[in-house]
């Protein structure tokens, strides 16, 4: 098992250099660059150059990227052109935010999708049934920003429950940071429960269907709870798979979210680098990005272990 | 040899014997009439595409034409579902947002499957080190938070719809490689397929008569659910700012820009959402459909 | 006996009533202002250094004082600052500011006139790339003639007051010493002379101000904290306002203010505008280059009152004038363009343009601002009833700063500007091949016109210098406006006290809340 994980460890690092090198020479490309946004009005050529060499712009693209991936080796992420704050300490401050509204959000959505797509499958074409499926249906077909939007207007505006905006560290103020997280979570949470809650009926449908015929000959009630555990276990392998395709998904995807409730996570602090052109904070976003997806499906596969003992880990196996 | 691939499949489907393709056809149209969801979803569909088709005929006013002494105007025999702050009719732009809306959900899609399938393909077939080169490179563009991409496309080339499909595109590219893949590495193993081998049917052959139309519920399946994915994926970019551009009426858009004033006017919100929220629906539930007549079908 | 005491009583109850009527209104010292600003913190320079765009400049402004500064608008009248007065000697050669003694910075040094004299040195000094640089090329020398007495020498009589009063805080001055002692950390430890020192600064989320008990006007500030909270999507921050969540949003989007007029609790203010909404001609691009098509696309053939209706829902007029209508010296000049799209066809065909060989170019605009690209689709309307083919171009902010201050390659921008006080401010743009000169315009009469302003101690001629020129660049075409970009700002009402500057400024220092 352990070679296995530091096989995989190390199938992640051409991954990762492909990323950022990707991702670098595209920014390259792109019209405009940091000293465009520093120079504002007053702009004049003589000062942008000079500018630019000052940050080390003006040498060949292979050397920036060689110096960036030198210093990374070293522990060091770079400094924002535009702040000179350490790249890292911003990326400590975001990452944990947008961690916790991934997290939250796969709870509430496991939370929903666990028991509906169970009740669901248990008692399939009844009411129970279509009315778990139309909603969740519903639930996947909603553009979350719209959700978003219209959640904090009925939560946050008219009836005032929760608050719609900011965010207080964890630490700080347990209470008050769940309660500022409470409709973003909801908003992400509820169309990832929609799909859930379809994946697991579908599972476990299919499980079902398998194992009662074979144990039609069961010895009465208990054998059913027997057959849910097991089916359930069954059911959790696609579903983990699916969270973790998602986590990648979710990293981006949060954005609109996080511009919705201003929520200071690390997709606003993307998009904001990228359109900034901050070169070395949109490396570091994108391969903190990555390496969370990456991780995260480690993470899938080694629970696959955990649930279902019969699945190996085999040399050449991807 | 235990093969742990299975898991990595579309959940709830899993290659099969390959039957007589043409009874399959006939087969799954005749279930998929039973499913009343389904034909339902198909139905919608159908109108809708024929909306986008007929827009310019349906449409009562050209959906860009401002009719500055009726802003926010509610609803009248004029304006059936009233017009927006630009003093636009909202059913017009409505109609022809359809266009936008499927234009971009149909044509990421059919840039995903070919390119996506014949990588799977040639990934699974030949395995090894072109195997392992593809497999890596879709890592990477798995990797890659959509929304960066799409910043960048829009930026470096010309602006427009063509490139959210384009970048849309290339994002599912990897979940059809590696379905396809997937379903090549089981069959790969079965026997008929060893046997034609050894009676020395061309690659080509085998790939494309024996191989791939095992492949093609998961891939259907798949398919008609990305469409809706791509649909708010669009709609998500249009409020950021990085999607169509105007005055090109599109769901998204309008529904981004209306968002502001939903307080004073909610229907012209509500509408384009609706909209969406329908489209992507019948899709669902099309897909759906399918899925339920394709699966229990390949699993005898 | 018993009247006497009764009125006695009477006369207390009515003083009491009375003073506590009065106390309503008098300040009270104390308290946590919480404001909504809409981007990012970038450097807190003081203007030494790249510009810091508005966002930031607003919070800087109450970090640091100029010599000067400008009194509200509509009037931006010169008045003193850390200089408490000063001499204008030799027609404008010299210029010699008094000021106040035992001012202290942030961090304890002194501010003397030594102090000023290295603020004006760095913004001179072109190592140092500061981005208002331009404005103040006309400085010979600067001497700190002794302690509190500062003197400085143009290179031939001008003005010198306006820009040091109105254009962005003018020269902030700044402790030498925050330099030393920060090395390249000092555009995030800001130390200044100001009512507030910076506390926090977390980027992306928020940054805290907290109140200088040494400032050097006595009583001020009131406030104790000013927190500015980092809130980009306006709906939310709109909600956030509504609900007490925030007491201040500083910037409100045009299509957000019906909503404000009608919630309970909220002040909204604006003025007459300062910045306008463009729709810039680019001379460099063939037709552009003939006044014949400037005139028919940008002229005759704009329908701003339309765009004003429509885009801005009324709240502003149009604008031909190169200054909006809230400028001081502002003209209005609509009538030399009446909306005729018969005219504009007419010119066209006299170039050779018509229905089956249409003039056509492409709209250039950035993306996040819905107004712009309502805009954009009205004019796009507007040039096909001239038979002009008008393409829209949506792009990024920065790609479209690169095409626009680098690149100069656009044929049309529709863009918002940077609110004004005068000409001058604008002049940069006048001068052919100057970095700023985004157009292309290249105009001796105009030029001259600038240096006759630049000049011109008397303000009656500087006006008419003023006049002069916005004459010029319309009767040209040179610089293409729409109608004016109205600024809003809105807070909750037991904020007091609160001055209006449009964008020009954003001043804490009298504020107080009355809760």
């Amino acid at each position: 098992m352990r070679e296995y994980v530091l096989r995989r460890l190390l199938l992640l690092l051409p991954t990762l250099i492909g990323v950022t090198l990707v991702v670098f020479l595209m920014m390259r490309f792109i019209p405009g660059d940091p000293v465009t946004n520093m120079m504002g009005e007053m702009f004049s050529q003589e000062d942008a150059d000079r500018l630019r060499k000052e940050l080390g712009l003006d040498k060949p693209l292979l050397v920036q990227y060689g110096k960036w991936l030198g210093l990374l080796l070293r522990g060091d992420w770079g400094h924002s052109l535009f702040t000179h704050q350490p790249v890292l300490t911003d990326i400590l401050y975001r990452l944990p935010v947008s961690l916790e509204l991934l997290v939250l959000s796969t709870i509430v959505s496991l939370l929903i999708a666990l028991p509906a797509g169970t009740i669901a499958a248990v008692r399939p074409n009844t009411w129970k049934d279509y009315s778990a499926m139309v909603v969740a249906m519903a639930g996947v077909s909603i553009p979350e920003f719209f959700l978003g939007v219209m959640l904090f207007l009925l939560f946050g505006l008219v009836l005032g429950w929760l608050p719609v905006s900011g965010y207080i560290p964890l630490l700080e103020n347990p209470w008050g940071n769940l309660l500022h997280m409470a409709l973003p979570v909801i908003a992400l949470g509820l169309p990832r429960a929609a799909l859930l809650t379809r994946l697991v009926r579908a599972s476990l449908l299919e499980v079902l269907k398998m194992e009662y015929v074979t144990t039609a000959r069961a010895k009465g009630l208990g054998e059913k709870f027997v057959i849910l555990k097991h089916a359930l276990k069954n059911a959790l392998i696609p579903t983990v798979t699916v969270i973790g395709l998602q986590v990648g998904f979710l990293i981006g995807g949060a954005i609109v979210i996080e511009t919705v409730f201003a929520v200071p996570g690390i997709g606003s602090f993307g998009i904001d680098a990228i359109i900034k052109r901050d070169y070395p904070q949109v490396q570091a976003f994108v391969l903190v990005g990555a390496l969370v997806f990456v991780l995260a499906n480690l993470v899938v596969d080694l629970l696959y272990v955990v649930i279902d003992p019969r699945i190996q880990y085999n040399a050449g196996d991807r | 040899m235990r093969q742990t691939l299975a898991v990595r499949t579309a959940p709830g489907v899993a290659p099969a014997i390959k039957t007589s393709r043409q009874s399959l056809f006939v087969i799954t149209l005749r279930q998929l009439v039973r499913k009343r969801t389904a034909l339902f979803g198909l139905g919608l569909i159908i109108l809708l595409v024929l909306t986008a088709i007929l827009a310019d005929v349906i449409a009562p006013h050209d959906p860009i034409e401002t009719f500055v002494d009726s802003l926010m105007a509610p609803p009248s025999a004029q304006f059936p579902l009233g017009t927006d702050m630009l003093g636009r009719d909202v059913l017009s732009r409505l109609i022809h947002g359809t266009r936008v809306s499927l234009y971009v959900g149909v044509f990421s899609l059919v840039l995903a499957i070919f390119v996506g399938i014949p990588l799977g393909v040639v990934s699974g077939y030949y395995g090894g080190v072109i195997d392992n080169c593809i497999m890596r490179v879709m890592d990477v563009i798995l990797a890659f938070p959509i929304f960066l991409l799409a910043i960048v496309i829009m930026v470096i080339l010309e602006p427009n719809i063509l490139n959210v499909v384009i970048a849309l595109g290339i994002v599912r590219i990897p979940i059809y490689a590696r379905l396809v893949r997937g379903s090549v590495l089981a069959t790969k193993e079965l026997q008929y397929i060893e046997a034609a081998q050894a009676l020395a049917v061309p690659d080509v052959r085998l790939l494309f008569r024996h191989i791939l139309p095992n492949c093609m519920a998961p891939i259907i399946v798949t398919s008609t659910l990305s469409v809706g994915t791509s649909i708010i994926v669009e709609a998500s970019l249009s409020f950021l700012g990085l999607g169509t551009q105007p005055p090109t009426p599109s769901w998204g858009w309008d529904l981004k820009s209306n968002l502001l004033l939903v307080e004073i006017n909610p229907w012209i919100t509500l509408f384009p959402g609706l909209a969406i929220f329908f489209t992507v629906l019948a899709f669902n539930l099309f897909g759906d459909g399918l899925r339920d007549v394709l699966d229990p079908r390949l699993k005898d | 006996m018993q009247r006497r005491q009764w009125c006695f009583g009477f006369l207390v109850l009515a003083l009491l009533l009375g003073s506590s009527a009065w106390g309503a209104d008098t300040p009270k010292p104390g308290g946590t202002i919480r404001l909504a600003i809409p981007g990012d913190m970038t450097f807190f320079n003081g203007n030494q250094g790249p510009a810091p765009g508005y966002n930031t400049f607003w919070v800087w402004n109450n970090i640091f004082n100029g010599l000067v500064t400008a009194s509200p608008p509509p009037e931006f009248n010169v008045i003193p600052e850390l200089a408490k007065s000063w001499d204008i000697l030799e027609d404008g050669k010299i210029y010699v500011f008094h000021l106040v003694e035992g001012v202290k910075f942030h961090d304890g040094t002194d501010f003397d006139a030594e102090a000023a004299k290295w603020n004006f040195e760095r913004i001179l000094d072109p190592e140092v790339k500061s981005w208002v640089r331009v404005y103040y090329e006309d400085i010979d020398k600067v001497e700190a003639v002794d302690k509190y007495t500062l003197r400085i020498t143009m290179k031939k009589p001008s003005v010198l007051l306006p820009a040091l009063a109105g254009y962005f805080n003018g020269i902030p001055m700044l402790s030498p010493k925050s330099i030393e002692n920060h090395g390249k950390d000092w555009v995030r430890k800001p130390s200044g002379t100001g009512p507030f020192k910076l506390k926090t600064l977390i980027p992306g989320d928020r940054v805290v101000l907290e109140k200088n008990p040494d400032y050097f006007k006595k009583g001020l500030p009131l406030l104790d904290v000013a927190e500015f909270r980092i809130m980009k999507d306006p709906q939310t921050t709109m909600t956030a306002l509504r609900t007490g969540e925030i007491d201040l949003m500083m910037r409100v989007p045009v299509k957000l203010v019906p909503i404000l007029e009608r919630s309970k609790n909220v002040r909204l203010v604006t003025g007459p505008e300062l910045a306008p909404a463009v729709a810039l001609i680019n001379l460099r691009i063939k037709p552009f280059d003939d006044v014949r098509a400037r005139r028919a696309v940008g002229g005759y053939g704009l329908d701003r009152a339309e765009i004003a209706k429509v885009a801005f829902q009324g709240r502003t007029e149009p604008l031909v004038s190169i200054l909006p209508r809230g400028v001081p010296d502002a003209i209005n000049l609509n009538e030399m363009y009446p909306y005729d799209p018969e005219k504009s066809k007419q010119l066209l065909k006299e170039m050779g343009y018509d229905k089956n060989n249409p003039l056509s170019f492409t709209i250039l605009l950035g993306n996040h601002d819905t107004t712009l690209a309502d805009i954009a689709a009205l004019i796009k309307n507007q040039m096909a009833k001239i038979d002009v083919d008008a393409k829209i171009n949506l792009m990024d902010t920065t790609a479209v700063v690169d095409r626009l201050l680098v690149k100069h390659d656009f044929e049309m921008l529709v863009s918002g500007f940077g609110s004004l006080v005068d000409i001058n401010m604008r002049s940069v743009s006048f001068f052919y091949g100057a970095q700023s000169d985004y157009m292309g315009i290249n105009d001796l009469n105009l030029q001259a016109l600038v240096y006759k302003w630049r000049e011109s101690l008397d303000q009656a001629q500087r006006r008419q210098a003023s006049a002069d020129m916005q004459r010029l660049l319309a009767d040209q075409m040179y610089w293409v406006n729409v109608s004016g970009y109205p600024f809003f700002q809105a807070y909750r009402d037991y904020v007091k006290d609160f001055v209006f500057y449009d964008q020009t400024a954003f001043l804490l220092e009298k504020v107080w809340l009355q809760k």
